[in-house]
């Protein structure tokens, strides 16, 4: 698998996370947000991994919707 | 009493030909079944709803078909209990949750419950689960924590934790749970029991409450590998005939291999565990499945977006009502980027590719089922082979990339003195849940694995 270029977990913030929540039209209560932060940026290190290299172009999305 | 060993102690297979037999009536042991959940249940937490009524119902018709004549179906008079997702009628499916508890009743039973009732099991109540299915110790801060029959101090494990320890305190022979990343291995693991589950889509999930569609399982706890091909057969549409027979002949032709590199991050007891299982199947070639560490990661980030946005509504108006340890995990999961989700189902079609190609020259693999054993409830972190890293996602690590790709597998329980259980996977190609149950009976045979009734 040929490695590709990520965004570092690291570097997302508090800012980011309630920019997507906007998107999805959620409020974080301010008790929650660093553990949300925290968690996202964990979901962000599991896609680093997969995200960091390249699939052949023929490899297709696993649920196939067949009518 | 009427038979030399205790009710608790019997098999679903043993209770099952007691009753048909008639040298014990389906009523007694749902008494004697309802008399030990009373006595056990408020140490173990397992249940959230006990259906007593119903279950001296569905025994007393039990006892009336013997009595008239009439032949009894493979598990009558046998009790069991289901994962608190699973829709029993009257009752609401909580799912673990505070916010479905004001959920109306359910109008049906789960399309498995309906197989076990007509394959005769006697359904005794709903059990205690992580909240939405998304942990693996069973904390639930709303019903409390399912404690471990081993040691309650200790988890029981999750997401299908009082079903795990139902079974293993001898409360039920036969539970039924879900398994998505690995909540019925884990539990299996954590209490020392037999858990199948199964190829992805070989069981119906109609009637069950979902988390992530692309990995959501039903699967079964016992005591025996023998309940558990017989409990799978009876609620199997099709597909299984002869699996009991099947499950006795053997292990000979069998291509079975060690899996290596990522699978060898356990710690010593989990590594001993491999090692029995290994030695007793005489197994000396070592298969390294490619990627493994990448398809975990691609199981978490699917986990997390599918999970997340199910939930997409209640996170808006409600999040202050779900349990502290899903709701912020659940939130983060509904942010994740499509490109994100896309590309980890792309890497699921890849490993599938990969590991499809292993299953042409190896019929079973060996692998440890968590990474170490159960651990004090309220733990946040353990140490493993010098890696200290946070326990409530970790326990997963070997069972998530497996239920990635839908494998059937048996969680095969080894007992070592003075130590707490903890189990093995044994992982066979889609469709062969044969293969993976026959090693499985293997094992119980030569005594590697076994799981006694223990209340502690």
């Amino acid at each position: 698998l040929k490695p590709l270029e990520f965004i570092k977990p690291e570097s997302i913030t508090l800012d980011d996370v309630q920019l997507l929540a906007k998107y999805q039209s959620i409020d974080i209560v301010v008790e929650d947000r660093e553990k949300v932060l925290m968690y996202f940026k964990l979901v962000a290190s599991h896609a680093q991994k997969f995200m960091s290299v390249e699939l052949d172009e023929v490899i297709e999305p696993a649920p196939t919707f067949k009518p | 009493m009427t038979t030399n060993k205790p009710i608790a102690e019997c098999s679903a297979t043993e209770l099952a030909h007691l009753i048909s037999h008639g040298k014990i009536s389906a009523v007694e042991v749902v008494q004697q079944t309802l008399a030990r959940i009373a006595n056990l249940d408020a140490t173990y937490n397992c249940f959230t709803a006990v259906t007593s009524e119903r279950a001296l119902a569905e025994a007393a018709a039990i006892d009336e078909m013997r009595a008239a004549g009439k032949p009894l179906p493979p598990l009558a008079g046998v009790p069991y209990a289901v994962k608190n997702l699973f829709d029993i009628t009257g009752l609401p499916t909580l799912a673990g949750s505070k916010i479905n508890a004001s959920n109306p009743s359910a109008q049906h039973d789960a399309s498995l419950v309906c197989k076990m009732q007509q394959a005769g099991a006697v359904l005794m109540g709903a059990l205690n689960m992580d909240e939405y299915a998304y942990g693996f110790t069973t904390e639930n801060h709303h019903y409390g924590p399912s404690r471990n029959p081993h040691d309650p101090s200790r988890s029981a494990g999750g997401s299908s934790g009082g079903s795990a320890a139902a079974v293993a305190a001898g409360m039920v022979p036969l539970t039924l749970g879900s398994d998505t990343n690995g909540s019925v291995r884990v539990p299996s693991s954590m209490c020392g029991l037999f858990g199948l589950k199964p190829t992805y889509g070989a069981l119906d999930l109609e009637g069950m409450f979902p988390f992530v569609h692309s990995f959501d399982h039903a699967g079964i706890f016992a005591r025996s590998s023998m309940d558990l091909a017989l409990s799978f057969q009876c609620m199997q549409n099709a597909g299984t005939k002869g699996l009991l027979s099947k499950m006795t002949l053997g292990l000979s032709g069998l291509r079975i291999a060690k899996a290596g590199g990522y699978f060898e991050q356990a710690d010593a007891q989990a590594d001993d565990a491999v090692k029995q299982v290994c030695a007793a199947l005489h197994v000396h070639e070592t298969v390294i499945l490619p990627e493994v560490e990448r398809a975990r990661s691609a199981a978490y980030v699917i986990t997390a977006s599918e999970g997340g946005t199910r939930h997409l509504q209640r996170l808006r108006t409600q999040a202050q009502d779900f349990d502290p340890l899903t709701g912020p995990r659940l939130l983060a999961g509904s942010l994740t980027p499509a490109a994100w989700y896309i590309q980890a189902q792309r890497f699921r079609s890849w490993f599938q590719l990969e590991i499809m190609r292993i299953f042409e020259h190896i019929d079973i693999i060996i692998a440890p089922a968590t990474p170490t054993c159960a651990q004090k409830i309220g733990q946040e972190t353990m140490t493993i082979q010098g890696v200290n890293m946070p326990v409530r996602p970790n326990m997963g690590m070997f069972t998530q990339p497996i239920s990635f790709i839908g494998l059937p597998v048996v969680a095969v329980p080894v007992q070592q003195v003075g130590a707490m259980p903890i189990a093995v996977q044994v992982i066979a190609a889609p469709g062969r849940e044969d293969l993976a149950l026959s090693v499985a009976n293997y094992l119980e045979q030569q005594k590697v694995c076994s799981s006694p009734v223990v209340t502690n």
